[in-house]
């Protein structure tokens, strides 16, 4: 089974790939053309640097990841598990339901878990909200989405049917990285994840941080209560609340990891340690930012 | 004919006909978004606004992906006509109609829409400058189109 899921995932990944690859070619050489008619230089900083490292390490990384996680935990928990929800008209609903709490979660943990958030803060670390930020790879997100997946898929669920579905959001959200499009249709806002509530979730005021983590859809946000509209009396602020003035990528890929690392170190024990790692971001022991390490204080909020 | 393959058939016939009804939508939003903003006059009366809604859209950029990936990989053919016969040929008459207007929709995307939507949400003043996009979309529909040529063969 292990054999015909890695087969599966990369047959998924390839045409996926390709498909996307050309679509994201087509919104960036859009961004742009659409800079120069605007006046501007073509590209950013952010977007350039994006492109020349994220765009080449990330994928590669993310897909030697997902194969090797995918044969080794999901296909046994899926031989393991008696349970079966087949694929067919009537389940498709359920499964688009289940992937959607499903990468809701993965993302939460992604803001909420300072680990997890020291990855995925490469991504939203981009001041600029254009179609550039789709190149800012996320590369180890594929290990703690399996800490959704596996039980999901130990109750039956396929996993190649989540496979599918977690290769769709990125797809799906390559339109949404932009301030071009505006706010649509209220009921459109309040059901989709749309290039105006994505940039809410891309903001960093204190409005915004922490909100809308849907894929496609914003229900779960409405569930669980983290959605909110973008207020005209609010504009947003991009990036993160310790901004980058930097685009050289090892220092972005690296911003939350080294202080994650010199926190972890000087924090007093286990406790205090383990609250490092798995802690919200902002509420954990933490030096003040650029502080040598060793020179233990209490954090300020950090994000 | 075995049991099993009956309904394994109603299956795919139910599924290609919900497929069929979606990229209907999806061509008709399509196809409002290709038109000047200022045709939108025409469709602010239902049930036309609800038919050309770009919630329809959704489904169909999940779909796109898929579609431009199988292009390429010599999978689907680009001509929708084609498309039809060879999906109506495996699946059935409802798979074939899914596949004309899905491949349909998609080159009008690769050619046209793209540009089109761009100018509509042009911020003030990028207007008249945008007006060349769509000659560059065109430039980089024929280009694709070329792609998948030469990957096919």
């Amino acid at each position: 089974m292990a054999g015909d899921l890695t087969e599966g995932v990369k047959s998924f990944f390839t045409i996926y790939g390709l498909g996307g690859a050309v679509l994201l070619f087509f919104v960036l050489l859009a961004e742009m053309l659409m800079r120069r008619l605007e006046g501007k230089s073509l590209w950013s900083g952010e977007g350039l640097n994006s492109l020349l490292f994220f765009f080449t390490v990330g994928p590669f990384i993310e897909q030697l990841a997902l194969n090797a996680v995918l044969a080794g935990v999901l296909g046994v928990v899926y031989n393991l598990t008696p349970l079966r929800i087949p694929v067919n008209w009537w389940t498709i609903p359920i499964y688009l339901l289940a992937g959607e709490f499903a990468f809701y979660w993965f993302h939460r943990l992604g803001h909420e878990v300072r680990l997890f958030w020291a990855d995925h803060s490469i991504h939203h670390s981009a001041k600029t909200y254009d179609f550039t930020v789709n190149l800012r790879f996320v590369p180890f997100q594929t290990f703690y989405r399996i800490l959704i997946w596996a039980p999901l898929v130990a109750i039956g669920f396929n996993p190649l049917m989540l496979v599918l579905f977690a290769l769709n959001i990125p797809a799906f959200q390559t339109f949404c990285h932009t301030q071009r499009i505006g706010r649509l249709a209220p009921w459109f806002e309040w059901l989709f994840v749309t290039p105006c509530n994505h940039g809410v979730h891309h903001a960093c005021n204190e409005l915004y941080i922490d909100k809308n983590y849907g894929g496609l859809l914003m229900i779960w946000d409405h569930v669980f209560g983290t959605y909110q509209r973008m207020e005209d009396d609010v504009p947003p602020v991009f990036g993160i609340t310790h901004q980058l003035e930097t685009a050289n990528p090892i220092k972005v890929l690296g911003h939350e990891f080294v202080p994650l690392w010199h926190d972890f170190r000087a924090a007093p024990g286990w406790r205090s340690k383990l609250g490092v790692i798995f802690g919200r971001p902002g509420q954990t022991f933490a030096l003040p930012r650029g502080a040598e390490a060793g020179s233990a204080q209490l954090a300020e909020p950090a994000e | 004919m075995p049991n099993w393959q009956n309904r394994r058939n109603r299956v795919v016939e139910t599924l290609s006909i919900v497929a069929t009804v979606l990229a209907i939508l999806a061509l008709l939003a399509s196809l409002r978004l290709s038109l000047p903003p200022t045709a939108d006059r025409f469709f602010a009366r239902q049930p036309l606004t609800l038919l050309t809604s770009a919630a329809w859209l959704v489904p169909y950029i999940v779909v796109m992906g898929l579609a431009v990936g199988l292009m390429i990989k010599g999978q689907l053919s680009p001509w929708p006509q084609e498309a039809m016969a060879d999906f109506a040929g495996r699946w059935g008459k409802w798979a074939g109609i899914a596949a004309l207007l899905v491949v349909g929709t998609v080159d009008l995307w690769m050619v046209w829409t793209g540009a089109m939507a761009a100018r509509r949400f042009a911020p003030v003043g990028s207007e008249a400058a945008f007006g060349r996009l769509q000659l560059l979309n065109v430039v980089f529909g024929a280009i694709f189109f070329l792609l998948v040529a030469l990957f096919a063969a």
